[in-house]
């Protein structure tokens, strides 16, 4: 019986650490290190989610995943990506916010020392063309392609017809992230709806609180607008709050926004809030993770996947609504 | 008419933010007659001016002292997440309350041994607490934002930031309250002049008895819990906290005390400059907007507003000290 006994604990001394390497061999990531910009602060709403979608991308491959925040400053993602450099990962993941020609020859330096580099929600173009080959791919929204959508969707959905009015609360100041509002615009306009836009602040970026005067200031001087359209997740999360007091009842305006939260799920369902637009920002994280593996692993080109087609309302919440709880959509 | 004349004098940076204040509103009255003639607006001032406006009244007092606290945005946020985190685990608004203004205290115990025990100067210590209730928030949060729908059932909502006879905002009158009892603690109790006398000279100051090191300390736990009390109640008005909860805040609440005429270098400040200056700072934006311009203008108008008023307060100082 000890002799048995003393067998099976020798087979599983010699076979345990195989079978460990075994396992550990069939996963893509193995061995690999992965630098990645999160874009935003630490906690942020949106890059959370992101992060979150890496994470778990890292997870499963059994890659090795370093984490750094940017409170979405391009200067900082600059930054980032240079200490990312020193640091020679196996692959970057970078947010293209701070443009082709600031990332160039930083994207240069990482190619010429093997370092794989992909781009996520602010596309690259110019990089993405010289080294897509080399698996500089894209995961995100069009940010032009997904304003349109969320206009052509709310002329649908909400009826609006030349001469009707409507305000949009956007961030046009930043670069690509800016063309989300510029396309709600245009489509607007081109429709013959008289558009309001309004800049949102840097405090009001941060703080969504403090939004509640503009919102009532707006809809005071305002009161034939028929559609508000908030181009920030976190805004459209308090549009609940900014209606409530503007006393404005939920029949009397609708409401789209972007990036479903919780708070946002809330407004949704008390009639506040009529139509989310969806960048799946999981995937974003998800995707660029496998990206490098599999660039590294088998060499495979950047794949170049658009995120942004989804729209939540009150017909198809509650499937999405406890996912947003844990932070995946 | 001599006592008149001295009193202008005396009060002069008060007279002045006043005036920016009749100027700035008679001015959106003129451009925006369809708002600022009518109450709406006035309601949505009074249901957001006061969280911001809480804590500048207490960040008066901060820097009157001759300190100044930077953390308090990250304090906010902190405090929120665990007002938050009290009502989910006892459904009882009144024990996140408590925790809430217990988080603030400690962080304001946190920051006044940082600047009196170990001497570190205020500027520094409360940088360096600000990443750190920040950081401890955010990781305890998982980076995620909390929803209170429910809590807007409760009458503590109702009692804290409900609407009193259906267009009173709540927080309004307690704001008006904190105000008062600000008021009576800087020009009416022995506190307000210690910390007046610190603010001035601390050396002179201790010399003189006053117990420099416990003012000092007790100033920071102030403006910990009124940080506290502002952060849960944005919460409770908001039916929700987020990772990123008060970080606007920053300018509006420094821009509110310094347009107030509170002294930079200490010694010198009123609550009501305090309390003016921050209705200023919160009806701009607004006011911009429904004049029709665009937002863009915003921040040119608070920029000219501050160097105005800065301007004015230095030049009326000068003037009456002659």
């Amino acid at each position: 019986m000890l002799k048995r006994f003393a067998l099976l604990l020798f087979a599983a001394f010699l076979l345990g650490p195989l079978s460990v390497n075994a396992n550990a061999a069939d996963r893509t990531g193995t061995g690999m290190h992965i630098w990645f910009d999160t874009g935003g602060p630490v906690g942020g709403t949106y890059n959370t989610v992101v992060y979150n979608g890496a994470k778990a991308a890292a997870e499963d491959i059994d890659a090795k995943i370093t984490f750094v925040y940017s409170d979405w400053s391009p200067e900082k993602m600059i930054e980032n990506f240079k200490t990312g450099l020193a640091e020679k990962p196996t692959g970057i993941v970078v947010m293209g916010h701070p443009g082709d020609a600031a990332y160039g020859p930083f994207i240069k330096e990482a190619r010429e020392n093997g370092i794989i580099v992909t781009a996520i929600d602010t596309p690259l173009p110019e990089t993405q063309t010289q080294y897509q080959s080399q698996g500089f791919g894209y995961i995100g929204p069009d940010a032009y392609n997904q304003g349109a959508a969320m206009a052509r969707e709310c002329i649908q959905r909400f009826d609006l017809k030349k001469g009707d009015r409507a305000f949009v609360w956007g961030l046009k100041r930043l670069p690509t992230r800016g063309l989300r509002a510029t396309a709600i615009l245009d489509v607007f306009e081109k429709e013959g709806v008289i558009v309001d836009y309004l800049e949102i602040s840097p405090e009001v970026d941060k703080d969504p609180s403090i939004g509640t005067p503009i919102v009532t200031g707006y809809l005071a001087a305002h009161p034939d607008c028929k559609v508000m359209v908030i181009d920030h997740g976190a805004l459209t999360a308090q549009m609940e709050n900014f209606l409530r007091t503007a006393a404005v009842k939920p029949e009397d305006i609708d409401v789209a926004g972007f990036s479903l939260s919780p708070a946002t799920a809330s407004a949704i369902k008390n009639g506040y809030v009529d139509l989310i637009g969806d960048a799946q920002p999981f995937l974003l994280g998800y995707f660029s993770v496998l990206q490098i593996a599999l660039t590294e692993k088998y060499g495979f080109s950047g794949l170049n996947v658009d995120t942004g087609g989804g729209f939540i309302g009150a017909d198809n919440l509650s499937l999405i609504e406890p996912l947003a709880k844990q932070g995946l959509r | 008419m001599q006592s008149f004349v001295d009193y202008l004098k005396f009060n002069a940076v008060q007279w002045t933010i006043t005036f920016v204040f009749m100027v700035l509103l008679f001015s959106f009255m003129v451009f925006a007659p369809h708002t600022f003639l009518h109450s709406r607006i006035y309601i949505a001032y009074l249901s957001t001016i006061p969280f911001a406006g809480m804590i500048a009244i207490a960040m008066t007092l901060v820097v009157i002292s001759g300190e100044i606290d930077l953390s308090f945005p990250s304090v906010m946020a902190a405090s929120g997440f665990t007002f938050a985190k009290a009502y989910a685990f006892t459904s009882s608004p009144e024990l996140g309350l408590v925790a809430a203004l217990a988080t603030g205290a400690l962080a304001g115990v946190v920051n006044g041994v940082l600047v009196v025990g170990f001497k570190v100067p205020s500027i520094i210590a409360t940088i360096g607490t600000q990443f750190f209730w920040r950081g401890l928030t955010v990781l305890l949060a998982g980076g995620l934002a909390l929803n209170m729908a429910e809590i807007r059932e409760t009458a503590f909502h109702h009692l804290m930031v409900g609407r009193w006879f259906d267009w009173l905002p709540a927080q309004a009158v307690w704001f008006a309250l904190l105000t008062a009892l600000f008021w009576l603690l800087l020009n009416r109790h022995v506190l307000g002049d210690h910390l007046r006398f610190c603010g001035d000279n601390s050396s002179a100051a201790q010399m003189m008895g006053i117990p420099v090191a416990r003012t000092r300390i007790s100033v920071f736990v102030i403006m910990g819990m009124v940080t506290g009390l502002s952060g849960a109640m944005v919460c409770m008005e908001m039916a929700s906290w987020w990772p990123t909860q008060g970080e606007g805040y920053m300018l509006l609440v420094f821009a509110a005390v310094f347009v107030g005429g509170t002294s930079v270098f200490g010694g010198q400040g009123t609550i009501y400059g305090t309390l003016v200056g921050a209705i200023i700072i919160g009806m701009i934006e607004a006011g911009i907007i429904s004049s029709g311009l665009s937002g863009l203008w915003t921040r040119m108008v608070y920029g000219i507003v501050i160097i105005v008023s800065v301007s004015a307060h230095a030049f009326l100082t000068k003037y009456s000290k002659k």
